[in-house]
């Protein structure tokens, strides 16, 4: 029976080729055209109904219970804004999530400016190491990473040599943004290469071969041209931490818990769905605040949010 | 013509539905009610044909309840036991509310039990389980449901860093003046644990023989609150032993069953036992399952010594019924919470107090401040 539409439409669009051969041609291509926008439409229906479902719909279920459950109106929300805990992890979920994209772009620079002048087998083994944990469970790579910062750990044990009794490292904020940054470090150095990898070299010999210092041609070309790969990197980087939940709850205590932490207790814990839909209405605010402030100074500033969330056009 | 065909094909249809519908009804086994139990036993292949789903808090203490439990009772009664984990509040609520279950019986936190009594678990009929082997002072926590796990929220400490002279009593827990260290308290994972509390608010002066009141909480908590700076929340228990077993907490108020273990590791640790406090989780039935009774037979037998005895052997946790004779280590038994020595220095969850919803959700949001807060 699925199938019946699509046969159909295949035969309805043959008949109409083979007539087109006489007379019309302009509008044929036209109407043609329309029939393939029907089609490719035909062809993405599975994905959009599969979507609807399993993504839209239940999303949706979220946010109108945030105004819902248990009874309609605005108690969730004054809930919310009303316990001094959930602006306090509102805003760790903003800091700590701003500072790991700092760590994050520190890091990736550097990287994917070296990823551009090394020879392509270096740079297959360099795209390998970013690569090769991005491939590793999130909760294995955050175990590792426990065993690793604890005091125990064999960074404890080595700093003991030194006279350093406690590390104290496990369950601070630092433990925190290491994991992170470390598992968000390739969302990073993707885009920033696939930008800097665009831009022509060339530029920075006219430069120089003009007069300025390397470090003021790179100050001035380079940087510039990697700033879209850059905004993008940071972004995806940002809004993905804002989402996080294994890595602060494992190596982190319970004072660098984050939103998604709140949430799991509301809703596993105290079946206050209501609360726990709220929680997700405001994270998700925040972050197309965030995504809807990005986009206008990018448009301001000449690049548009396609650049910075698809990379450079170039 | 044409028309009477369909007509025909139709009712033919509804027909053949229907009967196919009434069969399928048949074909479903009543389940026979259970009759005179005892605990342990069930009559050979009794519940042939039939099927039940049982939800915990998986990891190696829901397979030694499968292992002890329900897959010898799965191979007696002929039933089909299926387990999943881990069972939560959300869940449940969810399928009471849709109607459309799951699971039939669970083993959870009393609290959550006793809160949730009539309205997500079933009222049990106690002439259908065998409890007259339980332990004393286990039993009557709540009306829906009896004692699946009875553990403890222990203080424990580094014996090598307090030695001898370690402290005694939940105030000199939290007294980090007297005994510097950064403590592992449960954080409750976002929910309040009235265990926790209770230790703070004997640690404020409260009499376990007086009645529990939401002051005494609030009490519990400020203790909690006071040597915050000094304090590792833990959010499992896994989390709870590592902590103990890199040293990174030198003072522990651990559940019983991760103390042992992280003993069992290499650990040197000295539990305390003065008003530890003692927490039954429960085996119930959620609210309305068609195949209640079945798990009332699985229940039963899970009371049973032998059952009881290989549960203690598999999981190091307590036996719920007094003629269980495991077969352990002098370790294990030094964490064994169901003895009479034990029973005497022991505080039972005040279920009565923390049962009460209203009591509870205001104590929640500061206990999360406490845990979570900056």
């Amino acid at each position: 029976m699925a199938n019946a539409p699509d046969t159909t439409q295949f035969s309805a669009l043959s008949t109409q080729a083979i007539k087109s051969g006489s007379a019309k041609p302009n509008s044929q291509r036209k109407k043609s055209r329309g029939n393939g926008t029907r089609n490719l439409l035909l062809i993405l229906l599975p994905s959009f109904i599969v979507l609807g479902i399993f993504y839209f719909y239940p999303m949706l279920t979220i946010l109108v219970g945030a105004f819902t459950d248990p009874q309609v109106g605005l108690q969730n929300f004054q809930w919310f804004f009303g316990e001094q805990v959930n602006v306090d992890v509102l805003w760790r979920t903003l800091i700590i999530s701003f500072w790991v994209t700092v760590i994050c772009v520190l890091f990736a620079f550097p990287f994917s400016f070296f990823l551009t002048i090394v020879t392509p087998r270096t740079r297959g083994l360099l795209f390998l190491i970013v690569l090769v944990p991005f491939w590793t469970s999130m909760v294995v790579r955050t175990f590792a990473w426990v065993i690793l910062l604890q005091d125990s750990g064999p960074i404890g044990e080595f700093m003991k040599l030194f006279g350093v009794q406690s590390l104290g490292l496990i369950r601070t904020p630092t433990a925190v943004l290491i994991g992170m940054a470390q598992v968000l470090l390739p969302f990073v150095v993707l885009p920033i290469y696939a930008t800097m990898s665009k831009i022509d070299t060339r530029l920075l010999t006219a430069a120089r071969s003009l007069g300025a210092r390397p470090s003021k041609a790179f100050v001035s070309i380079y940087l510039p041209l990697s700033l879209p790969g850059v905004a993008s990197g940071a972004l995806l980087c940002f809004v993905m931490a804002l989402g996080f939940y294994i890595t602060p709850a494992m190596l982190g205590g319970s004072r660098e818990a984050f939103l998604s932490t709140l949430i799991q207790g509301q809703v596993q814990g105290l079946a206050q769905w209501g609360h726990g839909a709220v929680i997700g209405f405001v994270l998700l605010f925040v972050t197309l605040v965030i995504l809807g402030i990005t986009g206008y100074v990018g448009k301001k500033t000449g690049g548009s949010v396609q650049d910075m969330v698809g990379g450079s056009k170039a | 013509m044409k028309k009477t065909l369909w007509t025909s094909v139709t009712l033919l249809s509804v027909g053949a539905l229907v009967l196919t519908g009434c069969s399928q009804g048949a074909s479903t086994e009543p389940i026979p009610p259970v009759t005179n139990p005892v605990a342990g036993q069930v009559a050979d292949g009794i519940l042939k044909g039939q099927t039940v789903t049982y939800a915990a808090d998986g990891g190696t203490t829901q397979d030694a309840q499968m292992k002890a439990f329900f897959t010898p009772f799965a191979e007696a009664s002929g039933v089909t036991i299926n387990q999943d984990s881990p069972q939560t509040l959300a869940k449940i609520t969810a399928q009471v509310q849709s109607k459309n279950y799951q699971w039939d019986f669970v083993s959870a936190v009393a609290d959550t039990v006793a809160r949730n009594c009539g309205v997500l678990f079933e009222k049990l009929d106690m002439a259908k389980i065998d409890t007259s082997q339980v332990p004393d002072g286990l039993l009557g926590g709540t009306e829906c449901g009896v004692p699946s796990i009875p553990y403890a929220i222990v203080q424990v400490y580094d014996t090598g860093e307090f030695g001898a002279n370690g402290p005694v009593t939940w105030a000199d827990f939290f007294d980090v003046a007297k005994f510097p260290g950064t403590r592992a308290i449960y954080s409750g994972d976002g929910v309040i644990d009235s265990a926790t509390v209770q230790a703070g608010s004997i640690a404020a002066g409260w009499d376990p023989k007086t009645p529990y009141t939401a002051d005494w909480a609030n009490k519990g908590i400020d203790q909690i609150e006071k040597i915050k700076n000094n304090i590792a929340f833990y959010t499992t228990g896994a989390q709870a032993q590592q902590m103990l077993e890199s040293g990174e907490a030198k003072l522990g108020a651990v559940w019983n069953g991760r103390a042992l273990a992280a003993e069992k590791n290499g650990t040197k640790l000295t539990p305390t036992w003065d008003n530890w406090i003692s927490i039954v989780d429960q085996f119930a039935i959620i609210k309305g399952t068609p195949k209640s009774e079945i798990a009332y037979y699985a229940i039963n037998y899970a009371m049973g010594a032998e059952q009881q005895a290989k549960w203690t052997e598999l999981s190091g946790y307590s036996p719920v019924n007094k003629n269980a004779k495991p077969n352990i280590d002098d370790l294990t038994k030094k964490y064994i919470t169901t003895t009479p020595e034990r029973a005497a220095t022991a505080v039972p969850v005040q279920l009565d107090f923390w049962k009460d919803e209203a009591a509870v959700s205001a104590l929640q949001d500061r206990w999360s401040s406490v845990v979570a807060g900056g």
